[in-house]
């Protein structure tokens, strides 16, 4: 059943309808939003701008995250002091689970991954400043596994168009439920090698958490030609080379700028140019 | 440009080596920020992470402020950052959501305020549209970009956001037209 809308809702009416509405929303927003002033004053109060300032509760949701994550660290690790299991031998079905998710993840495969982790589970992703040097392990890039995210499938399109592939090297248990796995992860489109430690937290068989972490951006002893920290180097390469290219493909906003910069949409292109950037430092 | 906007750049812009000269940190979250923020809630409908998505978007902005070397593409570049600051927002996980005040969802706003019902139901559906949907019809309709300039903005094919644009607009319809049973 409809009704009828006078007069009829063309796309000008609609448009301009939805202008309306777009300009009150906006308005509210305004309104309801802190002052530009307060705005400066927070910026202006953020590390790297030049007043430090203590954390608070309203204005540093990372911070207070990296606080509760130091807390809950050093909680667990004197709870597993006190009933002296820390270090143990890993769990084999936990470490089963774990080579599940690491074989989905190689094999793109969305439901196989879900599978090994709780409903309500979140992933924590690596955060890599522009210098290369890792941010804080509490990132603003965690999401959540819930179907109706489809951050998975982001995630998997993001690392199918870069090629990756997960090595598992090792895993230690660190607590009852918490297992920190050595991963050497291999971007093989962009010929990148990069060591990362993957935290597995566990409810029973599932998994509840992973946090991923880089802790060696460009490992000294790797298969690949290039570390993370030599992108820079072929950005600048091709910033003097092509830069007509160096807009386009470098430091792309992504959904995770952090995670890595550099947009799938130009993975073929840009693993073409590091092919000719690997190409022309072999030359003498 | 606005007043604000000029004001927000020093002298005569240099399209040097050093980019764009601006004013102070000051003037430019002035002349910037009630434009973004409101940029932002269109897409976040949620007034804090609008907040935050500004907040970072402006910092990041502001340390790389030197990259822009034309004026007439300032603007572009921050609604840019903004807003896939704000969609990225949209998409935070459930550990960013535990340390958010409680939302106030745009659909909210002034509900207690008298209105026509087409404005009501329209407000409604366009709170139900993707945050995808939303930056394309926020951006095209609020923000005055056109389609081609959506789609450089939103760095994806102009035929991505022709067809977001169409798919938004015959949901609307068909939530403004359809009587709820």
């Amino acid at each position: 059943m409809t009704r009828s809308t006078h007069p009829p809702l063309t796309d000008e009416r609609l448009d301009r309808l939805l202008r309306n509405a777009l300009a009150d929303r906006a308005e509210d927003v305004l309104s309801m939003a802190v002052s530009a002033d307060e705005m400066t004053e927070r910026i202006a109060m953020r590390p790297g701008f030049g007043t430090a300032r203590p954390l608070a509760w309203r204005d540093a949701p990372a911070g207070l995250t990296l606080l509760i994550v130091i807390g809950l660290l050093l909680a667990g690790m004197v709870a597993a002091l006190v009933i002296g299991s820390w270090p143990r031998p890993p769990i084999t079905g936990e470490l089963a689970v774990i080579g599940q998710v690491v074989d989905a993840v190689n094999s793109r495969d969305v439901a196989a991954l879900r599978s090994s982790f709780a409903a309500e589970a979140t992933v924590g992703l690596p955060q890599i400043r522009s210098d290369g040097l890792q941010e804080s392990a509490a990132s603003d890039s965690d999401w959540g596994m819930s179907k109706e995210l489809g951050f998975v499938e982001a995630w998997m399109f993001h690392i199918d168009s870069w090629d990756m592939e997960a090595a598992l090297r090792s895993c230690q248990a660190e607590a009852e439920s918490t297992f920190r796995c050595d991963v050497t992860t291999l971007w093989h489109v962009m010929q990148v090698e990069i060591g990362e430690e993957w935290t597995f937290e566990f409810d029973g068989p599932q998994v509840t958490r992973l946090e991923m972490a880089r802790v060696e951006p460009s490992p000294t002893n790797r298969t690949l030609p290039l570390g993370y920290d030599d992108l820079a180097s072929w950005e600048s390469w091709l910033e003097e080379t092509h830069p007509e290219q160096a807009a386009r493909l470098s430091g792309n906003e992504w959904i995770w700028p952090f995670y890595f910069r550099y947009h799938p949409e130009y993975a073929e292109a840009i693993g073409a140019s590091i092919q000719e950037y690997l190409e022309s430092q072999r030359q003498p | 440009m606005s007043d604000p906007e000029a004001m927000a750049i020093a002298d005569q812009p240099r399209a040097d080596r050093d980019g764009l000269e601006l004013a102070s940190l000051d003037a430019f979250v002035r002349a910037h920020y009630p434009r973004m923020v409101g940029l932002a809630g269109l897409i976040t409908r949620d007034v804090d992470q609008a907040q935050d998505a500004v907040q970072s978007a402006l910092e990041r902005a502001w340390r790389k402020r030197r990259t822009v070397r034309e004026p007439a593409s300032l603007r572009p570049w921050l609604d840019r950052i903004v807003v896939r600051e704000a969609i990225r927002q949209t998409r935070s996980g459930p550990l960013a959501m535990l340390f958010r005040r409680p939302s106030a969802d745009w659909a909210d706003l002034a509900a207690d305020m008298p209105e026509p019902a087409e404005a009501a139901m329209l407000r409604e559906a366009l709170g139900r549209l993707s945050p995808d949907h939303r930056a394309v019809v926020a951006l095209h309709l609020h923000a005055g970009y056109s389609v081609d300039e959506t789609a450089r903005l939103l760095q994806v094919p102009f035929d991505t956001v022709r067809s977001r644009l169409r798919a938004a607009r015959e949901r609307l319809r068909r939530e403004m037209t359809e009587v709820t049973p």
